[in-house]
């Protein structure tokens, strides 16, 4: 039994001035899945999701999402179709409140344009109240609801993580990227972080998790890409990736567990 | 970063380095860099060195009055090169213009500060990181800003002869056109830029009326951006991340 | 001295219906647009080209928009067309999307159009400029020149709540959050499906009509217009309220414009000017926006008001749903 392809990417390769960050990287997700995306530093992760993502374009290669060719499409275009990403540092809209935050999250559905907001106010107020109960339930879930009047650059790095958890969750993706969750992470936020990926996942969203710290690869996700030198060269379950000799040969002396 | 041509009275043009040289080595020291210490963004600091030159200028005016100013210049003796006339004061000109983009060509490809420019202009934190002794790199950045500014001004004045507060602002025009066109972050770029930018705007302005020469920069600034919105010299193609 | 005082004030508040403009396209958005004070100068201009008629004195100005109209008619061509204009300057800047190459691009357009206006007598007047721009609704009103000027006032005033109410719904909207949003993090809002550009040029466009507006009212209010009223260095008087008053605060762009413009303003005005340079005031104005500017950046970055926050706990325990979990730490779960 096999889940529908969500994603899949095929022949991706990209060049920056001479140098060849992605190289012919090929590879799916299934949907409902959690899926590692794992290799070590400069192996071309991040650029491929920059790639999948539209924030770069590729030189070659194709990306289809839900069936539909992605490349060439704005970032704003690949997110409105149902694919949401986190960036390697925290991205919050610091001046905005954490509940501000929530609700320029929620997928929009036209209500920010300013026809609707002179002459449809009561609907926009009504659409407002429901996102609003909505998010404090996530913020609750999450555990960030007592902050939810802060400005959200005034939260600690932990909490504006967690933040970009609860805010994916409201935009309630068919997929989403989490590039790096755990960097620099202390074992008790770790945990928090865990529950907000188990939380997304409950909630039918495919993930796709870069990520170095393989003891958390292994405990939550299905399975696992290896990228090394640009190109995905292995994908399983982790405990066949740890006898692989071509993921070994790639991984040699990298292999962390948290 | 914000460059603004500021204008003085004096003849002498290593005068006029020296004296803009260290007022912008001065303002970088007192004003600028205590934002740079916070952290402060981009466009705090380009409203910042606005503020400060909508200051000078208008402190010029306070000080110098409004008016035009004349300078004494030397002799016109004409000179024949090929097709075009030539005097003295404008073989100055190039003669300086061709000096300073030597001086920095040689700054920037073979000192070791040149290079720390360079390092600095990629990526901030990693130069940083590397031992490079940034604020130091800024502060001798905006001297050597500062002093081209001056010798520019000194010879625009030398020049045309006249000036007024108001020369800074319609230099500036071009300024921009052509850093922007040459693509802004590469001084070989901008160097072309303004070279060609000069040279079409002056032909254009003696086709048609001299006040139009401003209007071209800005015309050929708008179909740069609309065609080729990283400038004419950036091969790089892609969003910022 | 009371006429005084009813003219300062009636200026204060137009500037502080530009300042409100400005303050959605730098304030809510983060767009510095160095040029701001063009596109009220397309209201003025074309607002009084509208219901002026063919000129008097053909020799003296001449303009190449010569309708009657109405006021009401007037003052809303120009008004469209300042966000015509927007629409315009804000596509071609934004195209680059950085910070830096947009203020550039606005200063550059803003210079150049400057030129060509004042430099050609045929479009507006030229350094002449429009005059005899008739007084609006005078003839519809017995009023005494005095009256006339409280009228213009009033009429000011009610402008300016009418536009102040507008932009603070705007910014409490869905529109205004995702503006603000744009400002602080461009990248996230693209990964969160917001087409950042149109949002871009829908708050230039809307800061440009409010531009147009207020110049409308500014032409008629003094009865002519000419380059002088729309040198470059006005944009920055705008830029000195709204950052006193606090960038993003609408009050702040209101009380901003009042302390600038009405206070100092007026009293560099009555310092004795310096003889043989008789710029000297005006410049001394600009030597003091420009320090107020740096030292508000430098000190109180947010102004005298700061940015208005959100209160969603008010907005919870006024509709009596306040029934969610406690933020209670949360539990790894084995998977």
């Amino acid at each position: 039994m096999s889940a529908a392809l969500l994603l899949e990417v095929s022949g991706l390769s990209k060049s920056f001035g001479g140098v060849e960050a992605v190289r012919d990287c090929s590879f799916t997700v299934p949907e409902g899945s959690i899926t590692g995306l794992i290799g070590s530093n400069g192996a071309g992760k991040s650029t491929a999701v920059n790639l999948i993502s539209g924030f770069h374009r590729p030189d070659k290669g194709s990306v289809r999402f839900d069936g539909v060719e992605m490349v060439g499409l704005s970032p704003d275009q690949i997110a409105a179709r149902g694919m949401i990403r986190t960036f390697q540092t925290t991205r919050e809209w610091g001046s905005l409140t954490v509940m501000e935050n929530m609700l320029v999250a929620a997928p929009s559905r036209g209500r920010d344009s300013v026809w609707r907001s002179l002459f449809t106010p009561r609907a926009i107020a009504r659409a407002d109240r429901e996102d609003r109960q909505t998010a404090r339930g996530i913020l609750g879930e999450i555990g960030l609801v007592g902050l939810r009047d802060h400005r959200a650059g005034e939260l600690s790095g932990g909490q504006k993580r967690l933040l970009e958890f609860a805010r994916i969750m409201m935009a309630r993706p068919r997929m989403a990227l989490l590039d790096e969750p755990l960097a620099g992470v202390n074992p008790v936020l770790a945990e928090r972080i865990d529950h907000a990926v188990g939380y997304l996942r409950s909630s039918g969203i495919t993930l796709l998790i870069i990520e170095h710290n393989l003891g958390f690869v292994e405990a939550t996700c299905d399975t696992a890409i290896v990228m090394a030198l640009g190109t995905a060269i292995a994908t399983g379950r982790m405990e066949e990736l740890r006898t692989n000799p071509a993921v070994l040969d790639a991984y040699l002396g990298v292999a962390t567990v948290a | 970063m914000a460059q603004y041509l500021t204008n003085n009275v004096f003849v002498d043009v290593l005068v006029g380095a020296i004296v803009v040289g260290a007022a912008a080595w001065l303002i970088n020291r007192t004003i600028i860099e205590p934002f740079n210490r916070r952290g402060a963004k981009v466009t705090v600091l380009f409203v910042v060195t606005i503020a400060l030159s909508l200051m000078i200028q208008n402190a010029i005016i306070v000080f110098f009055g409004g008016t035009t100013h004349s300078l004494v210049v030397p002799s016109e003796t004409v000179s024949q090169v090929g097709p075009f006339l030539f005097t003295a004061a404008d073989m100055i000109v190039m003669a300086v213009a061709v000096a300073i983009m030597l001086a920095v060509h040689v700054i920037l490809r073979y000192t070791t500060f040149g290079k720390s420019q360079r390092a600095v202009a990629d990526s901030r934190e990693l130069a940083s990181v590397t031992g490079i002794n940034m604020p130091r790199v800024v502060a001798l950045t905006w001297l050597m800003a500062g002093a081209i500014a001056g010798i520019a001004g000194a010879v625009i004045a030398f020049q045309g002869g006249t000036f007024s507060p108001l020369t800074g602002y319609t230099f500036l025009l071009v300024t921009f056109a052509a850093a922007v066109a040459g693509g802004l972050g590469r001084p070989y770029g901008a160097m072309i830029g303004a070279v060609i930018l000069g040279l079409v705007t002056e032909v254009g302005g003696a086709y048609l009326a001299s006040s139009y020469k401003q209007v071209i920069a800005v015309g050929i600034l708008v179909v740069v951006l609309l065609i080729r919105p990283s400038g004419l010299f950036d091969a790089r193609g892609r969003t910022t991340i | 001295m009371i006429d005084y005082i009813v003219s300062a004030l009636t200026l204060v508040s137009i500037f502080a219906i530009l300042a409100l403009g400005l303050n959605i396209q730098w304030g809510w958005s983060g767009m510095l647009n160095l040029t701001f004070i063009t596109f009220a100068a397309v209201g003025a201009y074309v607002s009084a080209g509208f219901d002026l008629g063919p000129p008097v004195y053909a020799h003296q100005q001449t303009y190449i928009i010569q309708l009657s109209t109405p006021f009401p008619v007037a003052l809303l061509a120009g008004t469209l067309a300042a966000g015509i204009a927007g629409g315009i300057v804000g596509a071609i800047a934004l195209r680059r999307l950085r910070s830096d190459y947009f203020a550039i691009v606005t200063l550059s357009i803003g210079l150049v159009i400057y030129q060509v206006v004042a430099q050609n007598r045929g479009i507006f007047g030229g350094q002449v400029g429009l005059f005899g721009i008739p007084q609006p609704f005078a003839d519809l009103l017995p009023l005494t020149p005095q009256q006339y000027m409280y009228f213009y006032l009033a009429m000011c005033l009610v402008a300016l709540l009418a536009v102040y109410l507008l932009v603070r719904h705007m910014f409490g909207s869905p529109f205004g959050r995702t503006m603000r949003a744009i400002r602080d993090d461009e990248l996230a809002a693209q990964a969160f499906a917001r087409p950042v550009f149109w949002f871009k040029l829908r708050a230039f466009v809307f800061g440009s009509l409010i531009a147009g507006f207020g110049g409308a009212l500014l032409s008629h209010f003094v009865g002519a217009f000419n380059p002088a009223g729309w040198t470059p260095g006005e944009t920055f008087v705008l830029y000195t309220a709204i950052f006193l008053g606090g960038t993003g605060n609408n009050l702040g762009s209101i009380l901003g414009t009042l302390i600038f413009v009405g206070i100092i303003s007026e009293v560099t005005r009555y310092i004795p000017p310096i003889p043989g340079n008789p710029d000297a005031n005006e410049a001394l104005r600009g030597v003091v926006a420009g320090l107020i500017i740096i030292l508000v950046l430098r000190y109180r970055p947010q102004g005298i008001l700061g940015e208005p926050r959100d209160n969603d706990a008010k907005r919870d325990s006024q509709a009596g749903t306040d029934t969610y979990l406690p933020a209670a730490p949360a539990v790894a779960q084995p998977t």
